[in-house]
């Protein structure tokens, strides 16, 4: 600090919240008796704000959001091969297969598009490296666990009260298109239902009509969109996501 | 979920919420949208390949912002750029000037933000950068440091000589009346 006023440094690190500790004391001292200097930092804290809105200037079209996604969601090399799938999953494994094929391995690399990013996370779940953060058909465990992890809170119906034959068995918490989304996964029969609860709407940017033998199903409820991937028929996965829909 | 899941998994929580940032910081080092997106896949790439040596508890976002600065710099948009000499880290050659602004009426002049973002690109890209990390990602002064590898003097002396820019640059932009 000179012996008039605050030096441009000094300035900056009060509004920056980085005065040194011997500053700590005299600089506020200072400011309460220098009009110009306190003036000074006001407009440099109005000059920190401004460039901030001004600075956020670039953002990523949705494709290239999901394809940046894709790339943080690789496992590391030694993970990026075949992953261990259950053999009662057989079904699941062909439709991999066929996937494979399809795509040219595209799920173990980038998805280009955010309907092959959820269904990328639907056959994730699939595998027994991948078991879910929460292990439970309890919706009193399920939902308080996504407590403080979530932008937004969601209901889960009783067992009871979710179609014949289906049970919840988990949730995780996952990212879709950049954004914290919850994760529900359930058993329908003998097939796998993966279901994510967002506040975005990701619908027209997913191709609804399904691939490769797998369906979506999309509901809008409580604010919330609710979209259902998995390759049971579409009936009973439609009839899922009403279930989970109407209790929002 | 086995270790290399968890650490997989750990990553994705860390890492995704700031693709947006990463990008936008990408794109004002590139300066071009193609390039952006390159830059952020690969030190998505090489920030997971090197997870292990991240430090929990340490800043993740100071950390991958030098992993993105780091690749920025090998690219070639930098590489062109890599003579540069800034005289703003040798105090002694050149001392920070006034800008002839009156406090009030650099207020009135930052509602214009579309001017202050015009402005910005007129920075020299190493007092951007630093007033990027500083002012819109938040990171503390000694993070500053780690991502440009300077001292913490010259973070203070490059953000000073960067906000005296901008009122500068602004006030060339009002004509002169402020």
């Amino acid at each position: 600090m000179s012996a008039d006023h605050l030096l441009p440094e000094t300035i900056g690190a009060v509004v920056d919240g980085e005065l040194s500790r011997e500053d700590e004391v005299a600089v506020p001292a200072h400011l309460n008796e220098c009009h110009a200097c306190a003036l000074k930092v006001i407009a440099a804290g109005q000059l920190k704000s401004a460039t901030s809105r001004a600075a956020r200037s670039f953002a990523p079209s949705q494709e290239v959001l999901a394809r940046l996604t894709a790339v943080a969601r690789q496992a590391p090399p030694r993970r990026a091969t075949v992953v261990p799938i259950r053999t009662i999953k057989w079904t699941a494994a062909a439709a991999m297969f066929v996937l494979a094929i399809a795509f040219g391995g595209r799920m173990l690399r980038q998805s280009e598009t955010l309907s092959a990013e959820i269904l990328d996370e639907h056959l994730a779940t699939l595998s027994d490296a991948a078991s879910p953060e929460v292990l439970s058909s309890d919706r009193h465990t399920v939902k308080p666990w996504f407590q403080g992890k979530l932008p937004f809170s969601f209901n889960i119906p009783e067992q009871s009260a979710l179609p014949a034959d289906t049970a919840l068995i988990g949730a995780d918490l996952t990212y879709v298109n950049g954004k914290p989304t919850a994760l529900l996964l359930f058993t329908i029969h003998k097939h796998h239902a993966s279901v994510f609860v967002s506040q975005q709407q990701v619908s027209e940017f997913v191709h609804m009509s399904g691939r490769s033998g797998f369906h979506f199903s999309l509901g809008r409820g409580g604010g919330l969109e609710l979209l259902g991937v998995s390759d049971v028929n579409s009936a009973e996965l439609d009839a899922l996501i009403a279930n989970l829909t109407a209790a929002q | 979920m086995g270790s290399h899941a968890r650490e997989a998994k750990e990553f994705q929580e860390l890492a995704v919420p700031l693709l947006t940032s990463l990008y936008n910081h990408a794109q004002w080092l590139a300066r071009d949208p193609v390039e952006a997106e390159d830059l952020v896949q690969e030190t998505l790439t090489k920030a997971l390949r090197a997870f292990n040596s991240f430090e929990p508890g340490t800043n993740f976002k100071a950390w991958i912002f030098r992993i993105l600065r780091n690749t920025f710099l090998t690219s070639r948009t930098a590489i062109a750029n890599a003579r540069t000499v800034y005289l703003e880290d040798h105090p002694d050659v050149l001392e920070v000037a006034e800008s002839g602004l009156t406090p009030e009426a650099e207020v009135i002049k930052l509602n214009d933000l579309a001017a202050l973002r015009t402005a910005l690109e007129q920075l020299a890209p190493h007092l951007r950068e630093v007033i990027l990390l500083c002012d819109l990602e938040e990171l503390k002064y000694r993070e500053i440091a780690a991502v440009l590898d300077v001292p913490i003097g010259t973070v203070m002396s490059r953000l000073a000589r960067a906000r005296q820019n901008l009122r500068q640059i602004l006030k060339s932009k009002s004509g002169g009346s402020l």
